[in-house]
C-alpha cells in the first residue's frame, strides 16, 4: 500500500501546480488593475500603491508566482484585505460548519439512495424503479436553491417546524444544532441521494448476472444471502467512486446550501469575499476547496482495497 | 488508389456502430418516453423564447409599483413581483438567458475540449501529457467553485457566466474525446488510411471525428443539463445575469426575500429551472439509450 501511496502522490504533484497556476492567476485575470478593482473608488494614490506593494503586485510575474507558492506550501495564505484576518484562520473558523452539513448530508444520502437503489436492482421495471428512476432524475435536476427555499416555505412558514435561518453549533446544543441542520442537510444531500441511487441499482443490476452470482444460487444461498454478503459488496466499489466525485458537487452545493441558510461556512466565506473583491480570501479559499477535493478522492482511491481483496496496489 | 476502397467500408461500419443513421437513433430515440417528454418541453422552450416579444404579455422590464407583489390573477397570470413586474413576461425572456447561456457555454466546452482531446489522443507523447495533465488541474476544483472562481476574477455577467461555465466543461469533453481517439488510433482502417498517404488533419476528421461524435452528443446534451442549472445558480448569487435583464436564477434570489407575504415569486422561476433541467436530462439518458445500448441500465 505505502508504494502505491507514495506513486499516487507522486502523480498528484503536477495536478497541484495546475491547480496553483489557475488560483494564482484568479488576480490577474480581472480587466484592469486588481488594485483599483479591490479598493474601488475608495483608493487614494497611496493606499494603492501600499496595498500593491503588500501584495507583490509590484514585481515581475515569476517572482511573484514563486513567492505566493512558497508561502502557500507553508499553509500562508495572506491575509484578507477587508478584515486583515489571516486567510488560513478565517477558513479553519468556518470549516467545522461546512464538514458538519457536508456529513449529514452525505449520511442522509446513504441512507436513502442504498436501499432505494437496490429495491429498484431487485425490482427492475417495476413501478417502484420507474418510480426511483424518475425520483432519481428529478434529485439530479432540481436546484438546490429552489429545494431551500421549497423547504423553508412548508417547513419554516407555513408548518413552523423548523428553523428558516441560522447556525447553532450541535456541541452547545445538540437539539437545536440538530434543528439547524434538518433542512440545509435535505437541501444539499438531495442531488447526491439521486446519484448514489443510480450507480447502486446499475452496479447491482451488473454483478447480479454474474457467474459467481449464479453459483451462489446455485448452492442454495438464501436469495437476500447472495444479495447482501455477494453481490452488493463487488457492487459498492464503483458506488464509492461517485460518492468520492460526488464530493466536489458537494463543496459547490454547500456554498449555495450555506448562502441560502445563512451559515457560517467555508462556502459563504468564498461568496462573502467575491462580493467584497477579496481576493487574497478568494484565492485561499479557492485554493483549499480545491485541495480538499484532491484529498478526498484520494482517499477513494485507497478505500478500494478494503471494500475488494482482489485489489492490490503493489 | 486502392486505400479508399479498403477504408471505407471499415469505416463505415466503425461509424454506424458508433453513431446509428439519423432515422434509425431518432426512431429509439422516440421510443423513451422520458425522452419524447423532455423533447417536446425543449421544443415548447426553443419557440417559446424566440417568440418571446409577441408571447409575454407584458414588457419584462417595465416597473409599475402601484401593481406591486400581485397575486396571480386575470391581468398577472403568474403575480407580479416587488417591482410590479409581470412575472411571466420575465419568465418568457428569462428562456432566452437559460437556453442562451445552456447552447453556448456548452458550445465553448465542446469546441475546446473535443480539439484538446483529439490533438491529445492523436498524437501522443508529451503533447498528451502536458494536454491532459492541465485538464487533471481544471477537474480539480469543484465545478461549482471553479465558475464562481473565473466570475469572481472576470466580473459579473452573462458574457462571463458563459465563459466561466464554458471553461469548467471543457476537461469532461476532451477526457471523453481523448478515450475514443485512443480506442480508434490503433485500428487497421486508420493504418491503411495513413498507408494510402493521407494527411493527419484528414483522418483525423473523416476517420476519427465520426466515431467519437456518440458519446460527445450524449454528454453534450447531459452539459446543457448542467449549463443551465449552473446559470441559474450564478445569478441566484447574483454572479450571472444583472438586473434588470430577466433571469430564472436572479428572480428566485429576488423572491426569497418575500417568501412569507408573497410565495407566487419564487414557485414559477424554480420550477422553469426544475423543468428546463430535467427535460435535458431526460433527453441526454434518451440519447444515451438510443446511440450506445451497451451503457443502458
Amino acid at each position: 500500500m505505502l508504494p502505491y501511496l507514495l506513486r499516487r502522490l507522486a502523480t498528484m504533484v503536477p495536478v497541484l501546480l495546475v491547480v496553483s497556476v489557475v488560483v494564482f492567476s484568479l488576480i490577474h485575470l480581472t480587466p484592469g488593475d486588481p488594485v483599483a478593482i479591490m479598493l474601488r473608488e475608495e483608493s487614494d494614490p497611496a493606499t494603492a500603491a501600499a496595498l500593491r506593494a503588500a501584495l507583490g503586485l509590484d514585481r515581475p510575474l515569476p517572482v511573484q508566482y514563486l513567492t505566493w507558492l512558497g508561502r502557500a506550501a507553508r499553509g500562508e495564505l495572506g491575509r484578507s484585505i477587508r478584515t486583515n484576518q489571516p486567510v488560513t484562520q478565517a477558513i479553519l473558523e468556518r470549516l467545522p460548519v461546512t464538514l458538519t452539513l457536508a456529513a449529514a448530508a452525505t449520511l442522509l444520502a446513504l441512507a436513502v439512495a442504498l436501499p432505494a437503489g437496490i429495491v429498484s436492482a431487485v425490482r427492475r421495471n417495476s413501478l417502484a424503479d420507474v418510480a426511483g428512476t424518475v425520483a432519481a432524475l428529478s434529485g439530479v435536476s432540481l436546484p438546490n436553491f429552489w429545494l431551500a427555499i421549497l423547504l423553508i416555505f412548508v417547513f419554516s412558514v407555513t408548518l413552523g417546524w423548523l428553523p428558516p435561518l441560522g447556525w447553532v453549533s450541535p456541541v452547545r446544543d445538540p437539539w437545536g444544532g440538530l434543528r439547524s441542520l434538518v433542512l440545509p442537510a435535505v437541501t444539499l444531500g438531495t442531488a447526491m441521494t439521486a446519484v448514489v441511487m443510480r450507480m447502486t441499482r446499475s452496479s447491482l443490476l451488473e454483478v447480479l448476472q454474474l457467474d459467481f452470482v449464479r453459483t451462489a444460487r446455485a448452492k442454495g444461498l438464501r436469495e437476500g444471502r447472495v444479495l447482501l454478503r455477494h453481490a452488493l459488496r463487488n457492487a459498492l466499489i464503483p458506488v464509492v467512486t461517485v460518492v468520492g466525485l460526488q464530493a466536489g458537487a458537494l463543496l459547490g452545493g454547500a456554498i449555495i446550501t450555506e448562502t441560502v441558510f445563512a451559515l457560517p461556512g467555508v462556502g459563504r466565506l468564498l461568496v462573502d469575499a467575491i462580493f467584497q473583491r477579496d481576493f487574497p480570501l478568494v484565492q485561499g479559499v479557492v485554493l483549499f476547496l480545491a485541495l480538499n477535493f484532491l484529498l478526498v478522492n484520494l482517499v477513494v482511491d485507497l478505500a478500494y482495497a478494503v471494500l475488494d481483496p482482489r485489489i492490490r496496489y503493489d | 488508389m486502392s486505400t479508399p476502397a479498403i477504408a471505407r467500408p471499415l469505416e463505415l461500419a466503425v461509424s454506424r456502430a458508433a453513431a446509428p443513421r439519423a432515422p434509425v437513433f431518432l426512431g429509439r430515440l422516440l421510443r423513451g418516453h422520458l425522452a419524447k417528454v423532455g423533447l417536446a418541453v425543449i421544443a415548447a422552450l426553443v419557440v417559446g423564447a424566440a417568440l418571446a416579444p409577441s408571447l409575454a404579455p407584458h414588457d419584462p422590464v417595465e416597473q409599475r409599483l402601484e401593481r406591486m407583489l400581485e397575486p396571480p390573477g386575470r391581468a398577472h397570470l403568474l403575480g407580479t413581483d416587488d417591482l410590479g413586474r409581470d412575472i411571466l413576461s420575465r419568465l418568457v425572456y428569462g428562456a432566452r438567458v437559460s437556453l442562451l447561456v445552456g447552447l453556448l457555454s456548452v458550445g465553448i466546452s465542446l469546441v475546446v475540449g473535443v480539439s484538446l482531446g483529439l490533438v491529445a489522443g492523436y498524437r501522443g507523447g508529451w503533447i498528451d501529457e502536458v494536454v491532459m495533465r492541465a485538464m487533471d488541474g481544471l477537474l480539480a476544483f469543484p465545478a461549482l467553485v471553479l465558475a464562481l472562481a473565473i466570475t469572481a476574477a472576470l466580473g459579473p455577467s452573462l458574457r462571463n457566466a458563459m465563459i466561466a461555465i464554458g471553461i469548467v466543461g471543457i476537461p469532461g469533453f476532451a477526457r471523453l474525446v481523448r478515450g475514443q481517439v485512443l480506442s480508434l488510433r490503433g485500428q487497421e482502417f486508420i493504418e491503411a488510411a495513413r498507408a494510402g498517404g493521407l494527411g493527419d488533419v484528414r483522418i483525423v476528421l473523416r476517420h476519427i471525428v465520426p466515431g467519437t461524435l456518440a458519446p460527445i452528443i450524449v454528454h453534450a446534451s447531459l452539459r446543457v443539463a448542467f449549463a443551465v442549472l449552473a446559470e441559474a445558480g450564478l445569478s441566484f448569487l447574483g454572479l450571472g445575469v444583472q438586473p434588470p435583464t430577466p433571469s430564472w436564477g436572479a428572480m428566485l434570489s429576488a423572491g426569497r426575500e418575500y417568501l412569507e407575504t408573497a410565495p407566487w415569486l419564487c414557485m414559477a422561476p424554480g420550477a422553469a429551472i426544475f423543468v428546463t433541467t430535467l427535460s435535458f436530462n431526460f433527453v441526454g439518458d434518451g440519447l444515451r439509450d438510443a446511440l450506445d445500448p451497451r451503457l443502458r441500465t
